[in-house]
């Protein structure tokens, strides 16, 4: 189970300890969240170690959907994977 | 993990891999219907491929990739597994083998003559293969080695997931292989976040890729997703051109073809390039004998770093952590104890046993890692035996026994040679032809049985046929005649078979073209002496030869069956067990003389109690109608072995019985007749154990009786 975690600030935390490659459980626990209209979200990917093509294009529809989430904190890693990758939508 | 490591794992389990395919083709060559033999060739051939992609050695992968879409239309029925097609992939085998020696040394990795003679066979085999859907546009042909640019367009199937793939690990592979510039996903397929399939797949990509590796390399990076994508190589060489010529020049011939440096300036700069230890020794920071001698280490270094892995059990590695958990318990209680002065003495030296205990388990776990299954060593000689008596035109069949016996890996990998060079003697010399054999009312089929058990704290390895035995009269004459004998002597018959050891001896019928490869049985000899080991032979005329080798066993792993007698627990080589029975007493019979017989479905085997023999009073008092008997084989011969309550099978290590003696001595414990025990071992409880030598004890118990 891929927990969130909703800390300061709007600040919504991935809290995946080992990686995001299940992309089917990430989608539906984003999919439970309420973003009103004109809220502010800061998605923080700190605790995400490694990531999927999959589990990328569930963030970035998700991002898509709801233009307000920005993400503002990026481990190297998932950082390294959007730039090779070019999923720097991602990074947005 | 570096880069050296990931080749030694590649190398190692390739090696694996190319020997399970080896044996898996002559098996199904035996029965073209074992399913079983068909999977396992799959599935080695299927891991080599990938490995070999995985460490980049293409040649391995086109080759493995051939071999595994002829073994798959042979499979689909399409092509006959025959002698002809099983001889064809056993050679491809063969030049596996030869590719993964290149790569181990370090050479390019690339077919000989005989290789892609094997290579055209194969493809022959292939037909109506569903090629990858890779398609190449504007190749521009170059010379090897010049760096080209290629854009890729890749886009896959939207269940691309589900094969457990993914599209970014192709990216890491081309960037693996060149340097991506540019790299563009396209998400115009990307649904709304509510519509999205996670499992689906939607991103494609465009990439462009500087590489100066051939067009070849770059499509073999699609090789496994043949059926998920369509993938656009277009070489942008061309319009790259002039990126590319100042890309693929190195400095001097740049500032050369600018006219900032002459040619010659350039050559004679070259020439006083220098090795990094040829610099050292300039400066005067090392001396020239210094750099050679380091240089020599590194090559030797290297040469051993090739054969220095051993692939370790899991088990046995869980076995060392929980020693070593253990020994820092035991590490704390001493610790504990010294530091206590009002510690008693009965205490600490309690503290201190244990110590001693579990450091010499985690040492002799530590020695059993390097132990492997001699089952290794045997399999290799099935490729060995089929190919030897194709070749001779006789009908041989290889059977082993007790493979699961486990020997250190250096002994065994040393055993080899002298092991198949007796294999190949049994089969050239030993066993006759099939119109021989029937003549002398044999079946056609000759038998080779290679065994391997622990015996008296020895390996004894046997290569054993049933075929025309060896004449001591021919020996001892060809003795005499080479002069190793005077016509004074009049040898036994073991000496006369150790003339067989002796340098330049054979007998006119043992020369010829298959063992005459300049080792003979002295060296065989010699190789097992070195491994401190000694060998004999025995021989029946018309019914067949035995060599045995005798292996000192410092420490061995057997699987053992662990029984209760009286008050003590013992340990039986499950190689010895034949079957175990419960009975009743009434089912054993006293005849005089021969002492007592066991009735086993109506034939009557001779029976020896454990606890006389270890001089344990104490018998099984639940049901003393009820007894447990094994049935055990020692040297040839079957007895029931009575014993009090069977406690299960555990693999132990064997400790050899000298220092085992101490232990049991100590713990009061008597057994006045050694030659029933081999060794010694400490069972999951703490408590010790003998380890039952089943011929030592047949021995004991009916000396030359037993008939």
């Amino acid at each position: 189970m891929i927990a969130l975690d909703a800390g300061p600030g709007n600040t919504l935390f991935i809290k995946e300890e080992a990686n995001i490659h299940n992309a089917m459980d990430l989608h539906s626990q984003l999919a439970q969240l309420r973003i009103e209209s004109g809220g502010a979200l800061a998605l923080n990917l700190l605790g995400v170690t490694a990531l999927d093509t999959a589990g990328a294009q569930v963030l970035i529809a998700f991002k898509r959907a709801n233009p307000s989430v920005t993400v503002h904190s990026c481990p190297d890693e998932i950082r390294r994977f959007a730039e090779r990758t070019g999923l720097v939508f991602l990074l947005l | 993990m570096d880069q050296a490591g990931l080749r030694q794992i590649f190398e190692d389990e390739s090696n694996e891999l190319v020997a399970d395919l080896e044996q898996g083709l002559v098996t199904l060559e035996g029965d073209p219907t074992d399913v079983n033999a068909i999977n396992q060739i799959f599935r080695s051939a299927h891991t080599l491929k990938s490995t070999a992609a995985m460490v980049g050695i293409d040649p391995n992968v086109q080759f493995t990739h051939l071999t595994e879409n002829v073994l798959a239309r042979a499979w689909d029925h399409e092509l006959a597994i025959d002698q002809t097609l099983i001889s064809l992939l056993l050679r491809a085998v063969d030049t596996l083998r030869q590719l993964l020696d290149q790569a181990a040394a370090g050479v390019p990795v690339a077919l000989d003559v005989v290789g892609l003679g094997i290579f055209d066979a194969l493809q022959a085999y292939r037909a109506n293969e569903r090629l990858p859907e890779v398609r190449t546009l504007n190749a521009t042909p170059l010379p090897a080695g010049s760096l080209r640019f290629l854009q890729i367009d890749m886009a896959f199937r939207s269940d691309f997931f589900s094969t457990g793939q993914d599209p970014a690990c192709l990216i890491y592979e081309l960037a693996d292989i060149g340097e991506v510039l540019e790299v563009r996903a396209n998400l115009d397929a990307l649904p709304s976040f509510l519509a999205l399939d996670p499992h689906s797949c939607y991103v494609s990509w465009s990439l462009l890729l500087r590489t100066v590796r051939p067009l070849s390399d770059v499509e073999a990076v699609f090789l496994f997703v043949a059926d998920h994508h369509r993938i656009c190589i277009s070489d942008k060489t061309t319009s790259n051109r002039h990126l590319a010529e100042v890309a693929e020049k190195k400095l001097g011939e740049l500032l050369v073809d600018e006219g900032c440096l002459e040619a010659g300036d350039l050559a004679r700069a070259l020439l006083r390039q220098k090795r990094i230890g040829e610099v050292l020794i300039d400066l005067g920071a090392v001396k020239p004998e210094t750099v050679a001698r380091a240089v020599g280490r590194q090559k030797a270094a290297r040469k051993i770093h090739g054969k220095a892995t051993i692939r370790v059990d899991t088990v046995k590695l869980d076995r060392l952590v929980n020693l070593a958990g253990e020994l820092a318990i035991v590490v704390s209680q001493v610790n504990q104890a010294a530091r206590d002065p009002h510690s008693a003495a009965a205490t600490r030296l309690a503290v201190a046993e244990s110590l001693d205990q579990i450091s010499r388990e985690l040492q002799a776990q530590i020695m059993s890692v390097r132990m492997v299954p001699i089952e290794e060593t045997f399999s290799r000689f099935r490729r060995a035996v089929r190919d030897l008596a194709q070749e001779l035109g006789k009908h041989v069949v290889l059977e082993t026994l007790g493979s699961e016996t486990e020997l250190d890996k250096i002994e065994s990998e040393q055993l080899a040679d002298p092991l198949k060079h007796m294999v190949r003697n049994a089969i050239a010399h030993g066993l006759e032809t099939p119109a021989e054999r029937i003549a002398r009312g044999k079946s056609d089929t000759g038998r080779i049985l290679l065994t391997a058990v622990q015996r008296q704290g020895h390996i004894v390895i046997a290569v054993q046929d049933d075929g025309r035995g060896i004449d001591p009269e021919l020996v001892l004459a060809k003795g005499r005649q080479l002069g190793l004998v005077s016509p004074l002597e009049h040898p036994d018959e073991r000496q006369i078979f150790d003339l067989l050891f002796r340098p330049g001896f054979s007998t006119a019928s043992e020369v010829n073209e298959v063992s005459g490869r300049g080792v003979g049985l002295d060296v065989v000899r010699k190789n097992v002496a070195d491994l401190q080991g000694s060998i004999k032979v025995e021989s029946v005329p018309g019914v067949g030869t035995t060599f045995r080798i005798k292996l000192p066993l410092t420490l061995a792993l057997i699987e053992g069956m662990n029984v209760r007698s009286g008050k003590n627990t013992l340990t039986i080589p499950l190689s010895s067990v034949v079957e175990l029975i419960s009975t009743q007493t009434d089912q054993i019979a006293t005849l005089e003389g021969k002492g007592e017989l066991v009735d086993v479905r109506g034939e009557y085997l001779p029976m020896v109690r454990l606890s006389d023999t270890l001089d344990s009073s104490e018998a099984n008092e639940s049901n003393p109608n009820d007894v447990v008997i094994e049935i055990v084989e020692g040297e040839g011969r079957r007895f029931g072995l009575m014993v009090d309550l069977v406690l299960g099978m555990e693999q132990t290590i064997v400790r050899p019985l000298r220092s085992a003696f101490s232990v049991v001595s100590a713990m009061g414990m008597h057994y006045r007749k050694p030659d029933a025990v081999s060794g010694a071992t400490i069972l999951g409880n703490g408590n010790v154990a003998l380890i039952l030598d089943v011929p030592g004890l047949e021995r004991m118990a009916f000396g030359g009786a037993l008939s």
